[in-house]
């Protein structure tokens, strides 16, 4: 008595979708836990010294005694890999952290500000993000030198006006969202319904964004030390790996491989984070 | 420095060029395959994405050399010889950036599928490729207009360190001189041109808007 | 001849339990069967399961499932596609969404032509185009098919959306909601074109969730209740003699037939608009409007979309202030003055929106939303207060844990009431409170809102765009059109005999059916 017809449908079930991000968010956090843990204490988990020569074992392959195999000085890539991430992870937060501060003052300026200051501040920000982050980024360089620091300067310098954008249209959203009407109507003053509706609402989207944007602004740092502008070797950063590596590309390719899979994992975990942070936002 | 410049530009701007027209071709096509199907696909395809956006293009391209060039010997290694070497670059550049697109496109269709025209056109007997290319396509393809400036912008900064990986020569190297040796002048004309390549974009996309979106033309006829 | 014939029709989604159960209907050729009921009873699953749209992932069982002729129940993917549009057409509620909005009309009414005659050339179509927006009483059908949707009026475009249905001449139309998001007038226009797609002969299927809109048109109607039809039978017996509870609460609810309110007797004046005035660049959205609302009295104000009711409301509650004109609350001035002056007034006089979702912060639970309406009370008190103000509009003390999303549209209603009663205002404003509820919820809202009012001698001032729930509620009647009061008197008057002919044409539009307290008395064309 029964016939099955089948049509195709794009409609999701809810239940699914949350329980994906609520895995998401677990998976992404015990993720970040774990660099948090190389930061603190790179000794625990690398099996070597990130600068020790070995010229018995030169460019070894990956195996059960070096992990990722040796560079061309027979230093354990995998060890240099855990202690290098000091430098390009730090590099990265500290970058997206100028970033938000910096961001959020204009975006506050600009909301709060009046019509003209607002305008002015907008196409500023236009004229900001008509510059290619990178490219910013190494005027910025050009102008205060090279090393990690100025990296990260550089690098929180160009996502400046992203941030702006972001807190400038949510603060003018939530101001003139419904609930905020409603609390002006019941008679709460302005500083209390900032205090407790606005900032909470507009740091939401915020903190997405960092989370987002620590991943590529790691990305963005080892880029410029790949171009020699950061950390001179024998630092282990992971840009300066890289650029070390690719010369013996021809017959060691690990030395150079694994820098770069470390900032896509890097990069994926940010994503993670961010994504399961959004997609409970939304909910 | 003039001269200098301009025969530098070239090669950036082919090498940024050819990798956006690639990366949408991947986008569409990846997005075409992908819609209306099963969930298994599109989380499939969806995981895809968030993998591309994630690889940094410098390290594709020494991924791409590694494989390519030093173990299958199907591509020069360094140095632009025509459109053989142009080849693996493109596709680091590329690469990431349709991860981008596939993205935003993929979003809006889904999006647009739940709308209640999309469910009219089914009860008119459309069926699943003739509403992607006659209604929803359409829709999917604006956010992705709208983003193709700041495509471009990423695509030069990109171009730059992809450059130092492949050794090409153009902007990159320029660049990269300049602003080790502090020479801010250099720097300031590069970042000027890669603006103004922007503005250019830009202006072009906000003029092909209306074109796709007939909701901003004028509305008075009414 | 039989076009639909379905026998223990059920249709369940994934493993949950099913949301159409053991249903069974035929439509014939020239007639029109209503299925009626709320959302969620099951109504657009049944209708969309006539063109196999109702999901990829539904699975649809019958007995009998029989549509144009042939056996459904095995149809493939390409018997699906070759059916839908060509005898069967569907016409979807409020065409700005439900129309392409990067085409044009001519390409979206065409569409079905171009599947369903592939041997059609352009010039054909665009004849049969042009001769079916006539038919559907398209002026300028030249212009027209050559403009985008959102370039019509929303009458309009949903005649074209009638168009692009039937002009493969299908047998059967399936109309869900066909006017449910369209002003009054429009409404009774789309209802005597469907009425004369009906007289063409062919079979109508129409989905609402109102009564009173099916009854003129309906030559037979089942009730849905919970995915089951609880009744069923020819209009006249449905309207006339109910059998089913479910039914005559629908039907009591149409006609508004519920408790009668005691006389209004007057109070003092709470509430004095006087002559004011707001524009808005070139566009006068508020036209000198003078109204009061005194204590335990119920105003209603009527208007369509765009007449700045909801402008005047702003004004209202100090939220904008009118360029011309004063409001005096309680006698002391309200307009003009600053908001530090105001604050402390602000809680004589409160407001409930629409979209209640929309007024909650997303990130505070019920209680901490009801809590910010009390100042200055603190733990246990505070947290009895809340449990009051819920027990007050009827909800359980354990949603004060609950987020706005975790509620229903009639508990979240609720919820705003609850938070509007809080600092125990005098004067309460209600934009469009129910219209945003099914039509059973509605009545609840609306019968908690009178009740609290007499229990509490609150000033109410209901804004809204329909006439039924002011003749339901109001002591009072004001109707603006473009920003100007054009009727104004006591509610039972105005009903019977009204002044202004945009009141008569509002009053003859609103479909009612037979037994409501104010029939109408002539037929409008």
């Amino acid at each position: 008595m029964s016939a099955t017809t089948a049509a195709f449908d794009t409609a999701r079930p809810r239940w699914r979708a949350t329980r994906g991000s609520h895995i998401l968010l677990a998976i992404s956090t015990l993720a970040v836990a774990l660099i948090v843990a190389l930061l603190l204490f790179p000794g625990v988990f690398a099996p070597y010294a990130p600068d020790t020569n070995d010229v018995q074992h030169t460019f070894s392959p990956p195996s059960s005694t070096h992990y990722l195999g040796t560079d061309q000085l027979g230093r354990d890539v995998f060890s240099r890999l855990v202690y290098g991430a000091r430098y390009s992870v730090t590099t990265g937060l500290v970058a997206t952290a100028i970033a938000v501060v910096a961001g959020s003052l204009v975006g506050l300026t600009a909301a709060a500000g009046s019509r003209l200051a607002d305008a002015l501040i907008m196409r500023l920000t236009d004229v900001w993000m008509a510059f290619p982050e990178v490219l910013l980024a190494l005027l910025v360089i050009a102008l205060i030198g090279t090393g990690s620091t100025q990296i990260a300067v550089a690098i929180g310098v160009a996502a400046v006006p992203y941030y702006g954008r972001l807190v400038r249209g949510q603060a003018l959203a939530v101001t003139k969202a419904e609930y905020v009407e409603a609390a002006k109507i019941l008679g709460v003053p302005a500083w209390r319904y900032v205090l407790r509706h606005v900032l909470p609402n507009v740091g939401g989207p915020v903190v997405v964004l960092a989370s987002l944007g620590t991943g590529s602004a790691i990305a963005a740092a080892a880029g410029l030390s790949l171009l020699g502008l950061g950390p001179l070797p024998p630092t282990p950063e992971w840009g300066v790996m890289l650029a070390e590596g690719q010369t013996y590309l021809a017959n060691a390719w690990w030395i150079a491989v694994f820098p770069g899979l470390a900032i896509v994992v890097v990069v994926l975990i940010s994503t993670m984070l961010g994504r399961s942070l959004q997609a409970r936002s939304l909910r | 420095m003039t001269r200098l410049l301009a025969s530098q530009i070239l090669p950036t701007l082919e090498l940024a060029l050819s990798a956006a027209v690639i990366g949408l071709l991947l986008a569409l096509v990846a997005t075409v395959i992908t819609a209306g199907r099963s969930r298994i696909v599109r989380t499939g395809t969806s995981v895809f994405e968030v993998l591309a956006v994630a690889i940094p293009p410098f390290w594709l391209g020494i991924l791409l050399l590694s494989i390519f060039s030093f173990n299958l010997r199907w591509f020069p290694a360094f140095g632009s010889h025509g459109v053989s070497g142009l080849v693996l670059p493109t596709l680091a550049l590329a690469i990431p950036i349709s991860g981008v697109l596939a993205q935003v496109m993929r979003q809006e269709l889904e999006l647009v599928e739940g709308r209640p025209f999309v469910l009219s056109a089914r009860a008119r007997g459309q069926s699943r490729l003739g509403l992607l290319l006659r209604h929803t396509l359409r829709h999917a393809l604006l956010p992705a207009t709208t983003m193709s400036a700041w495509v471009l912008g990423t695509l030069v900064g990109g171009a730059v360190l992809v450059e130092k990986v492949f050794s090409r020569p153009g902007l990159g190297t320029v660049l990269v001189n300049a602003v080790q040796h502090r020479d801010t002048p250099v720097v300031s004309a590069v970042v000027i041109i890669a603006a103004l390549i922007f503005v250019v974009a830009n202006t072009l996309a906000d003029t092909l808007y209306p074109v796709i979106d007939v909701r901003l033309r004028e509305t008075s006829r009414a | 001849m039989t076009l639909v014939e379905v026998a223990g029709l059920e249709v369940s989604f994934g493993h949950e339990p099913p949301v159409v159960h053991d249903i069974s209907f035929t439509i014939e050729d020239g007639e029109c069967l209503a299925l009626v009921g709320e959302s969620g009873s099951g109504k657009s699953v049944t209708a969309r399961t006539l063109l196999g749209l109702a999901g990829e992932r539904a699975r649809v069982r019958a007995r009998t499932l029989r549509v144009g002729g042939a056996d459904a129940r095995n149809f493939s993917h390409r018997d699906w596609q070759r059916l839908r549009g060509k005898s069967v057409g569907m016409v979807l509620q409020d065409a700005l969404v439900s129309l392409d909005p990067l085409r044009r009309i001519e390409d979206e009414v065409a569409e079905s032509i171009r599947l369903h005659q592939r041997d059609s050339t352009r010039a054909e179509r665009h004849q049969r185009v042009l001769e079916v927006l006539t038919e559907v009483g398209v002026p300028e059908p030249e212009l027209r098919s050559q403009q985008y949707p959102h370039q019509l009026s929303g009458g309009l475009r949903q005649r074209a959306l009638i168009a692009s249905a039937v002009a493969t001449r299908p047998d059967l139309v399936i109309a869900d909601e066909p006017t449910t998001a369209l002003d009054v007038l429009v409404q009774h226009q789309i209802l005597r074109l469907l009425e004369e797609i009906k007289e063409q002969g062919r079979g109508l299927l129409l989905i609402s969730h109102d009564l009173a809109v099916v009854a003129k048109l309906a030559d037979r109607i089942a009730v849905m209740l919970d995915g089951r039809i609880v009744e069923t039978g020819p209009t006249e017996r449905i309207v006339g003699s109910p059998e089913h509870p479910y039914t005559r609460t629908l039907l009591d609810i149409a006609r508004g037939r519920r408790a009668q309110r005691p006389p209004y007797t007057g109070g003092q004046t709470l509430l004095d608009v006087d002559g004011v005035t707001k524009d808005f660049g070139e566009r006068r959205a508020v036209a000198g409007v003078s109204l009061t609302l005194r204590a335990g009295e119920t105003v209603g104000l009527v208007g369509e979309s765009g007449s700045g009711k909801s402008t005047l409301a702003r004004m209202v509650m100090g939220l904008t202030e009118p360029d011309e004109g004063r409001i005096l609350l309680r006698g002391q001035p309200w307009s003009g003055t600053p908001e530090r002056a105001r604050r402390a007034q602000r809680r004589h006089i409160q407001l409930i929106q629409q979209d209640p979702q929309a007024a909650f912060d997303p990130r505070h639970t019920v209680g901490r939303i009801i809590a910010e309406a009390l100042p200055g009370q603190r733990g246990a008190r505070r947290r009895a207060r809340v449990t009051d103000l819920l027990a007050t509009v009827g909800l359980d003390a354990h949603l004060a844990r609950r987020r706005p999303h975790q509620l229903s549209g009639g508990q979240r209603q609720r919820v705003a009431i609850a938070r509007a009663l809080a600092p125990q205002p005098e004067v309460l404003i209600c934009d469009e409170p129910v219209s945003a509820l099914d039509v059973s919820v509605q009545a609840q809202v609306l019968d908690l809102l009178s009740e609290l009012q007499q229990r509490l001698g609150i000033a109410l001032l209901f804004i809204t765009h329909d006439l039924t729930v002011v003749e339901q509620t109001s002591d009072r009647l004001l109707i603006m059109k473009d920003g100007e009061i054009v009727e104004e008197g006591l509610t039972k008057a105005a009903f019977e005999d009204p002044q202004h002919p945009y009141t008569n044409a509002l009053l003859q539009a609103a479909p009612r059916l037979p037994g409501s307290p104010t029939a109408p008395k002539g037929e409008l064309r």
